[in-house]
């Protein structure tokens, strides 16, 4: 009896009701317009999503920690401008001119973990609401991202491979697809696997088992925002092969977008247990919205009304679920 | 009425603040020979009014330990609405009542989700934000265009641009009598007590029998309200709606609260502070223009003094405890 | 100097900022028994606690651990000596399965990859031994609070532990979980380990434990065997288990050392006015409460009495809106229908919460401020607040409770515990309610002030208001109160009518459930 209660139990499971809305939302689209299911639109979608779930994967783990990164869009947006600007001027100050593309990808993800570096020192040493601290961050970033070349795009002299990486293929795949692929399996590693994912869990759940245990928060939170930092900076490099431009005013709202597409992956803001799956879905069920809403030629403005609903809608529910789950263990608790 | 202003105990960071402003002053007088001309000081208050205005109401959010995220989103969304009405014929007193109640009901949508649901404030309000935003664009575009400029009645114009005596933009006449307002509420209303006791203990706020909701609701919908009528106004001054005003007013209106010394975790804040806090922000940003340093830096700067702020703040609290 | 005893404790002393919590304590716990520790609300129980097991640090005497001098700087430090605690708030993280709840913090890891444990095994055999029902791979937020207690005990003994507190542990279990719980202190014991419990329920001593120390105003009352307290003179005549009778008087006993010698002091009786019913609560029963039934009548005191966790600030909270119930409740004679605070308040109810800093005070806001907060309408004027008003206000509470303070515009928050408690004190009196509930109104605070407290409710009960007073402090409920309820384990034992020379002994064994 146990087992079958078990074997049915991921019914209830949020992830599981979250695909099913992904479902539903597919089937709704494919059935109101024939533009919607195809391949090459599904190809888009996933395109679409990239950005959003490669750097979800890394505020998931951060959210978990009751932790957040607002800086991740304007990080996007400054490394997007310095790896352009790098291989087309290299570094004029120092007299070095264009960089190839790996070392100018290499600084550009030193930057990105320098500002995940800052985020951390506000949140760990200064004891900032990750809210401000980020906040502040993140129009430091966005400021420099566009003093990178006056406010201006970078849009000619890009050195021949520069667009491989954003729009290329190996063997009928994209780069993209792999990079998404792999940012999943290793981050879902890194959750279930790895210390770093399991004191993740330890401190958003519970701190004070986490600090009975000896465990670190303030290195955790701090290696977390590297990451996240990182994972940014990769997405700008992504986002500028992609484009075949540095633009300084990309990733506006980038932020909001990942939080929202990480907590209706059912990682609560209060912290606590998340999955990358429910994240990865999340990004999925907000790029499907615009995709198939823009198919429908609804004007694409719905989709952000869309958005707004759909976030208080899953926070509503999410916190019904956990209210009623830990209900049924009170219950089962305390019968007397 | 009290007979003599008395600053409240706890807002010893206010002298700071206007020693900040002074130093800002004299700086920029010495450096800038067009900075104390008459035409930059009004400069300065235009900008800086519709903060104000704003985060006269979002301060007190914040005092009970939560926030608006959706306040420019709810301007941007009046904005349009009501140059929407007037040009189709709707009488403009008429379409700025509508607007409020309009702009009103976001707030009162915030209020019920933070209050009644409890859903953390930043969740709530980034999905009014998200939904204001996306029918602001909505609606501009059942207009025919990106923006709503031609065809609005010769009259639009006339409140945003209306001076008093000639010489007084009415933002400015606004700022004041808001301020005033919520000076008033702050120090004389149950709704500005309540506020801050709910922000400092909610607990206990809830076993005095005050209806923390009910507050909650009434703020909400004051900062919905006054996001909603700076949005007539500000579409009145330039004559033309746009949807994507609001972008980003809502993290300016963060940092001018922060600025002025209240407290994200609520229980302290005033709108002293909020007026101080938005003139750093309108010197800062007209110094740096005035210097003719580019318009980017000036976000790097926002971003430090915004850090700054805080630490300022945390530190002041610790040298009391 | 012998083996037997594994904690000595000798003159140990503790001081916080004008308060003397531990004033020299004696006693021994016995390698490998069942020492159970007692004593009511600040007596000194939880202070020695966390000296043993590193929360704080002693300020005098000696505290020694297998014979040597033992003076943890951290709660880590006695871990790693060997003392463990089992907390009311279980240190599990839900979102974990068993397996990584056990290893959390000691992983074996490569390259940042956790492998499997080799000690693992050792604490599964543990597990095992205690409960078999546990598996590794189970996710924790699916076991019950009993089985959570058990990876908790096994964690704690994968270190090699040999003192295991356990703080409240049955105060979340359900009957069948208790009894588990008490087999795994068995066979706890059996393996060697000394276990210091500690339990508001005094019934549980008699079924577990091998000695118990009472503690009372920080000082050590006394340390006897359980058998020595049920009457046995030695223990090879003890049978295993006690009958109902025993326990029960073994139990007033304690309750009697907890309690002390009772200086019924001058009780005054207040005017009640016995033919106006105020209050009447007619078969409430919820979680905590079975079957509650008592009047309130106009002008009368009425107290509440019972050991912690009897149910007392349950049955305020009932009262005042914030818990549900099943039964009746009317006010004034009309059926109470809220179901919030502000219903209560409407009907003519106010209350002065247990916890004044999580549920009282305003910290951050001035004497000022919170006095009036609770009835906004007595400082308002034509809408509005006046100033002079609530200065006037505030001048008449901080007189009247002579509440010491720099002004009135001082901040709650930088007050003592007992002018602090005033505030709220004012706050709810200020309410003008018709009934009056306040939930242990002198606790923290100086005698003098005690005194001058009580002296108010005396002069509001003659005013005609009607009080509850709820209250773990004897002498405060018979100095005070007209009537008494006494309750244990969510029951009213008893109601009595008090007198000059009330009899302590009988409320005693009530509370104590006999």
């Amino acid at each position: 009896m146990a087992n079958k209660t078990n074997k049915l139990k991921f019914l209830t499971h949020p992830t599981f009701i979250l695909f099913l809305v992904f479902v539903a939302l597919n089937l709704f689209f494919a059935f109101s317009t024939p533009r919607f299911f195809k391949l090459s639109n599904y190809m888009n979608i996933i395109r679409q999503s990239t950005m959003i779930m490669i750097v979800g994967c890394g505020c998931t783990f951060l959210m978990m920690t009751e932790s957040l990164d607002l800086s991740v869009g304007s990080n996007l947006a400054l490394s997007c401008m310095v790896y352009s600007f790098l291989v087309v001027f290299g570094i004029p100050g120092l007299g070095i001119g264009p960089l190839p593309l790996w070392a100018a990808g290499i600084i550009v993800l030193i930057i990105g973990g320098l500002i995940g570096v800052l985020n951390a020192v506000l949140v760990t040493r200064f004891d900032f609401e990750p809210f401000i601290a980020t906040l502040g961050v993140m129009y430091i970033g966005r400021g420099l991202a566009l003093a990178t070349f006056d406010g201006k795009s970078i849009r000619t002299g890009f050195p021949d491979g520069f667009e491989v990486i954003g729009n290329d293929s190996i063997l009928g795949v994209p780069y993209l697809f792999i990079f998404v692929f792999l940012a999943i399996v290793i981050f879902s590693i890194l959750h279930k696997k790895t210390l770093l994912g399991k004191h993740a869990i330890a401190i958003g759940c519970n701190k004070n088992a986490a600090f009975f245990s000896g465990l670190n928060p303030k290195r955790i939170v701090t290696r977390l925002y590297i990451i996240t930092g990182c994972l940014a900076a990769f997405a700008g490099i992504l986002t500028a092969s992609r484009l075949e431009h540095g633009d300084p005013r990309t990733g506006t709202g980038f932020e909001f977008t990942v939080l929202v597409a990480v907590l209706l992956g059912g990682t609560p803001l209060s912290g606590g247990n998340g999955t990358i799956l429910g994240t990865v879905i999340g990004a999925l069920i907000i790029t499907v919205l615009g995709n198939g809403l823009n198919a429908m030629d609804i004007l694409k403005f719905w989709q952000i009304v869309f958005k707004g609903i759909i976030l208080i809608g899953a926070i509503v529910l999410h916190s019904q679920l956990r209210a009623r789950r830990r209900n049924a263990l009170i219950a089962a608790g305390t019968k007397a | 009425m009290t007979g003599k202003l008395r600053l409240p105990r706890f807002q010893s960071q206010l002298p700071i603040l206007v020693g900040i402003i002074v130093i800002m002053m004299i700086f920029l007088t010495i450096v800038s020979p067009n900075f104390l001309k008459a035409q930059n000081f009004s400069n300065i208050l235009l900008k800086i009014g519709i903060y104000i205005l704003i985060a006269s109401a979002a301060n007190l959010i914040m005092i009970t330990g939560n926030l608006d995220l959706s306040v420019g989103a709810v301007l941007a969304f009046s904005g349009i609405l009501h140059a929407y009405m007037c040009k189709h014929g709707i009488p403009i007193p008429l379409s700025i009542l509508i607007t409020c109640l309009a702009a009103m009901t976001w707030g009162v949508f915030n209020g019920f989700t933070v209050g009644k649901l409890r859903i953390v404030p930043v969740v709530a309000t980034l999905g009014t934000m998200y939904m204001a935003e996306g029918l602001a664009f909505l609606i501009a575009r059942w207009d025919g265009g990106t923006n709503i400029m031609l065809g609005l009645p010769g009259a639009y114009t006339r409140l945003g641009r209306y001076m008093l005596f000639g010489k007084i933009p009415i933002i400015i006449v606004l700022v004041v009598i808001v301020a005033a307002i919520f000076l008033f509420i702050e120090k004389k209303t149950k709704l500005g007590r309540f506020s801050f006791a709910i922000g400092d203990n909610r607990s206990a706020a809830e076993l005095s029998g005050i209806n923390v909701t009910k507050v909650i609701i009434i703020l909400y919908a004051l900062s919905a309200l006054l996001a909603g009528f700076s949005g007539i106004l500000q579409s009145s001054r330039v004559g033309l709606a746009a949807p994507n005003v609001g972008r980003m007013m809502e993290t300016y209106v963060l940092i001018v609260c922060v600025l002025g010394g209240t407290k994200m975790s609520g229980g302290r804040g005033s709108i002293i502070g909020v007026l101080l806090g938005a003139a750093i922000i309108g010197l800062l940003e007209n110094g740096l223009n005035l210097l003719g340093i580019e318009h980017f830096y000036q976000e790097v700067a926002r971003g430090l003094l915004l850090i700054i702020a805080v630490i300022a703040q945390k530190n002041s609290k610790s040298v009391k405890s | 100097m012998n083996n037997d005893v594994i904690v000595e404790v000798r003159g140990l002393t503790k001081e916080f900022p004008g308060v003397k919590a531990l004033k020299g304590v004696d006693f021994d716990i016995k390698r490998g028994s069942v020492h159970c520790v007692v004593g009511e609300n600040g007596a000194g129980k939880s202070t020695f606690i966390k000296i043993l097991t590193g929360a704080h640090r002693r300020t005098g005497g000696s505290l020694k651990y297998n014979g040597k001098d033992f003076d943890p700087k951290s709660i880590r430090e006695a871990m790693d000596n060997g003392i463990s605690v089992l907390y009311q708030e279980l240190n599990v993280v839900d979102d974990l399965t068993t397996e990584e709840n056990l290893t959390l913090g000691k992983e074996n890891t490569k390259w940042g990859f956790i492998r499997k444990s080799e000690g693992l095994n050792k604490t599964m055999d543990i597990i095992r031994s205690l409960d078999d029902s546990i598996e590794l791979d189970m996710p924790v937020d699916q076991l019950s609070v009993a089985q959570k207690q058990v990876i908790e005990i096994a964690k704690a003994l994968s270190t090699d532990c040999s003192v295991l507190v356990m703080d409240e542990p049955t105060a979340s279990l359900s009957e069948d979980e208790v009894r588990r719980l008490f087999l795994t202190v068995k066979k706890l014991k059996e393996q060697g380990i000394t276990i210091v419990f500690i339990s508001h329920k005094l019934s549980e001593i008699f079924e577990i434990g091998d000695y118990v120390t009472v503690f009372r105003d920080g000082e050590m009352i006394g340390t006897k065997s359980v058998p020595e307290i049920a009457g046995y003179d030695d223990a090879a005549g003890c049978p295993d288990t006690f009958d109902d009778a025993t326990v029960a008087e073994a139990c007033t006993e304690l309750v009697r050392m907890m309690i002390g010698k009772v200086i019924v002091q001058e009780y005054v009786p207040s005017t009640s006015d016995y033919s106006t019913k105020l209050l009447e609560v007619k078969n409430v029963n919820n979680r905590r409460l079975k079957n509650i039934n008592f009047e309130l009548y106009k002008g009368e005191i009425l107290g509440f009495y019972g050991l912690v966790g009897a149910g007392k600030t349950e049955v305020g909270r009932v009262l005042y809106g914030i818990d549900d119930y099943e039964g009746e409740i009317s006010v004034n004679g009309k059926k109470a229908e809220y179901k919030n605070v502000i219903g209560a308040l409407d009907a003519g109810l106010a209350m002065v919460p247990e916890e004044r800093r999580v549920d009282g005070i305003f910290g951050q806001l001035s004497i000022r401020a919170n006095i009036p907060l609770m009835r906004m309408d007595s400082v308002m004027n034509s809408g509005l607040i006046s100033r002079i008003k609530e200065n006037r206000l505030a001048d008449k509470f901080m007189n009247m409770m002579s509440v010491a303070a720099k002004d009135r515009e001082q901040a709650v928050a930088f007050l003592s515990g007992g002018n602090q408690q005033k505030v709220v004190i004012a706050k709810c009196l200020n309410r003008d309610a018709d009934i009056i509930m306040l939930d242990e109104p002198t606790r923290g605070v100086d005698v003098g002030a005690k005194e001058e407290i009580h002296e108010i409710i005396r002069d509001l009960a003659n005013e005609g208001k009607s009080i509850i007073v709820f209250s773990s402090e004897l002498p405060e409920i018979t100095n005070l109160c007209d009537r008494i309820v006494l309750m244990h384990d969510g029951n009213v034992g008893e109601i009595m009518k008090n007198q000059k020379d009330v009899d302590v002994d009988h409320i005693m064994s009530v509370v104590a459930g006999g």
